[in-house]
């Protein structure tokens, strides 16, 4: 008896562990989960269940996203859902909603309805945009960027001619006609702004920039929708991909320029050490990826009169600091000191530079150099000439590439 | 004479070496590249998509652009050659592909690194250095579970912690079983 009694104990025990087990799994959640989309789980979806009773004017309801693309100017790359950065410029997000009024479309803004004031439906606007940076950015997350006076349009849905919209045909007359209007809006995005970490099929909306619309009808009724949360195959058109209607992909863009920087040593002693040069390189960034280092790779300079006399590049070195005695740009392994690396003919060698990217102007960042040896004797090669040059016709020109 | 207008110009030269100027001429070969943060794709899958390649050189002149794979060339691969002309302002399109084995694992991360450096360009003069400049993208592929279909090393590890509770019941019975047959003969 006992041992009958501890089976069944036992088996009561096993039976309560795989059940916990399949709930940790998830496995039954399923059959309580009401819609899809970032409520989770378990939450109703309230976008679905609007339920206003009213007898002279119903409220509008933003009923679907199509896909965002970018345009002014239109990116030869991107697609669906996706935004292309220009460098040290600004893009525009073209989001696309439709928005189906019971009444009609006649009280919705624009074309034949009042006209369109674009702002937050809370106040004055009757239009309005918001997009949001993934939070998971590392830098400028949760930053928004919003539709402004001028940037968003109404296109008719009438007469079937937009695929966007559902025409719908009247069963007495035959005639086609829509409840439903579409918006276009263009937000303007800058160079800086925070890329997406994450691209499509994203695994969390905090990888990607999320879209919110709103709409206010005449009546001033209001309804405001997040992308993300309706429908995303609408009126049969399918989104080209996997969450192309419901986010913004905004790409990285790598830019950094030297652009009106140059470097001199003027009157430099041949036979000094640590000798730096007058002004840095200067780098700016006007992308919105950011430069952890960069690869440095020098030539030995020929000279300009006498054939045949060389200046060996080993005789300089580069750093994120100005150069001293045996310091910043001017020191490094060999001659003492830190915080400099020596130029290798041919071989590129890593400098450390930071480059990050914010707001308001590309962020910049110095590159010292350094004759950092007494090029004669030690560095020169063949008859000694007064001036030497490393130039992209002759293919000893220096090069750094940014790594990002 | 002669010997002393020679020594003359011996202490020129000395002069004017000792006191060398160089002008690091910075050539501004600047251009930009933008792509996807980061490419996610089912296991077998490969898809197609396009770096932008942005000119952005000032004053404007055109360039050429190298593209090279430098790293997970088995997942990327380019498509229209490694050479391409922009046109000064203009940008331009540099197809890809990315592939990823069918046996490659749900979770898998893949880091790809493109260099983009300018092959050719117009110089100028001597006496100075003229720099170029490039950039090295480095982006992961990560291998993602198609829509619909519950992530395999989920599933199996449910299964196997099931499998463990079932087998310990089963051990845990047998042997109360046994402990119970060979109890009986000392009671009676």
């Amino acid at each position: 008896m006992n041992i009958k009694k501890s089976v069944a104990g036992f088996m009561i025990f096993g039976i309560m562990l795989v059940s916990v087990g399949l709930i940790s799994a998830g496995w039954f959640s399923d059959l309580f989960t009401f819609g899809e989309g970032d409520g989770g789980e378990g939450e109703l979806d309230t976008s679905q269940f609007d339920a206003t009773v009213s007898l002279s004017n119903a409220p509008a309801r933003i009923v679907a996203f199509r896909p965002t693309i970018d345009v002014n100017p239109i990116s030869v790359s991107t697609g669906n859902g996706e935004v292309g950065p220009v460098a040290g410029s600004t893009v525009d997000a073209q989001v696309t909603f439709i928005v189906e009024d019971p009444n009609g479309p006649n009280d919705l803004p624009g074309l034949t309805g009042p006209a369109i004031s674009v702002g937050p439906v809370s106040g004055a606007g009757n239009v309005y945009v918001i997009i949001t940076a993934p939070t998971s950015a590392p830098a400028g997350s949760g930053v928004t960027r919003v539709s402004g006076t001028g940037d968003c349009i109404a296109v008719s849905c009438s007469g079937g001619g937009n695929p966007n919209c559902n025409a719908i045909t009247d069963d007495t007359d035959g005639t086609d006609y829509t409840l439903q209007k579409q918006y276009t809006c263009d937000v303007t995005m800058n160079y800086y702004d925070a890329p997406s970490p994450d691209s499509f099929p994203a695994s969390s909306k905090n990888n990607v920039w999320t879209i919110r619309a709103e709409i206010k009808d005449d009546a001033g009724n209001t309804d405001t929708a997040d992308s993300a949360l309706v429908d995303a195959d609408f009126n049969g058109l399918a989104c080209t991909g996997l969450q192309d209607c419901d986010y913004i992909d905004y790409w990285t863009t790598s830019a950094i320029d030297t652009a009106g920087s140059s470097i001199a040593w003027t009157g430099l002693g041949v036979s000094a050490t640590d000798t730096p040069n007058d002004a840095p390189l200067t780098l700016n960034n006007w992308g919105n990826t950011q430069v952890i280092d960069l690869q440095l790779t020098g030539e030995d300079l020929v000279g300009d009169l006498i054939v045949g006399s060389i200046m060996e590049v080993e005789a300089f070195s580069a750093g994120p600091a100005a150069g001293g005695v045996d310091s910043g740009a001017c020191g490094h392994a060999t001659g003492g000191g830190s915080g400099g690396v020596e130029l290798i003919g041919g071989t590129g060698v890593t400098v450390l530079r930071d480059i990050g990217y914010t707001a308001g102007g590309a962020d910049t960042a110095d590159l010292h150099f350094c004759a950092w040896a007494a090029v004669d004797p030690l560095y020169l090669t063949g008859p000694t000439d007064t001036s030497y040059h490393a130039t992209v016709v002759e293919g000893n020109n220096w090069n750094v590439i940014f790594n990002s | 004479m002669v010997k002393k207008i020679f020594n003359k110009r011996k202490e020129n030269l000395f002069i004017i070496v000792g006191l060398m100027i160089i002008m690091l001429s910075v050539f501004v070969s600047a251009f930009a590249v933008s792509f996807p943060g980061k490419i996610n794709i089912y296991p077998g899958g490969s898809i197609d998509k396009s770096f932008s390649i942005q000119n952005t050189m000032e004053p404007l002149e055109d360039i050429t652009v190298r593209v090279t794979v430098e790293g997970g060339g088995d997942y990327v691969s380019i498509l229209e050659g490694s050479d391409y002309e922009v046109a000064s302002g203009e940008t331009i399109p540099v197809k890809v592909r990315i592939s990823v084995p069918a046996n490659a694992k749900v979770g898998d991360i893949y880091t790809a690194k493109v260099l983009f450096e300018t092959a050719t360009s117009e110089g100028t003069g001597g006496g100075m250095v003229q720099f170029t400049t490039g950039h090295r993208k480095s982006f992961d592929i990560e291998v993602v579970s198609e829509p619909g279909q519950e992530t395999p090393s989920t599933l199996s590890t449910t299964w196997i912690i099931v499998g463990i509770i079932v087998i310990l019941l089963v051990i845990i019975v047998v042997w109360l079983i046994k402990k119970n047959q060979n109890s009986e003969p000392i009671k009676k």
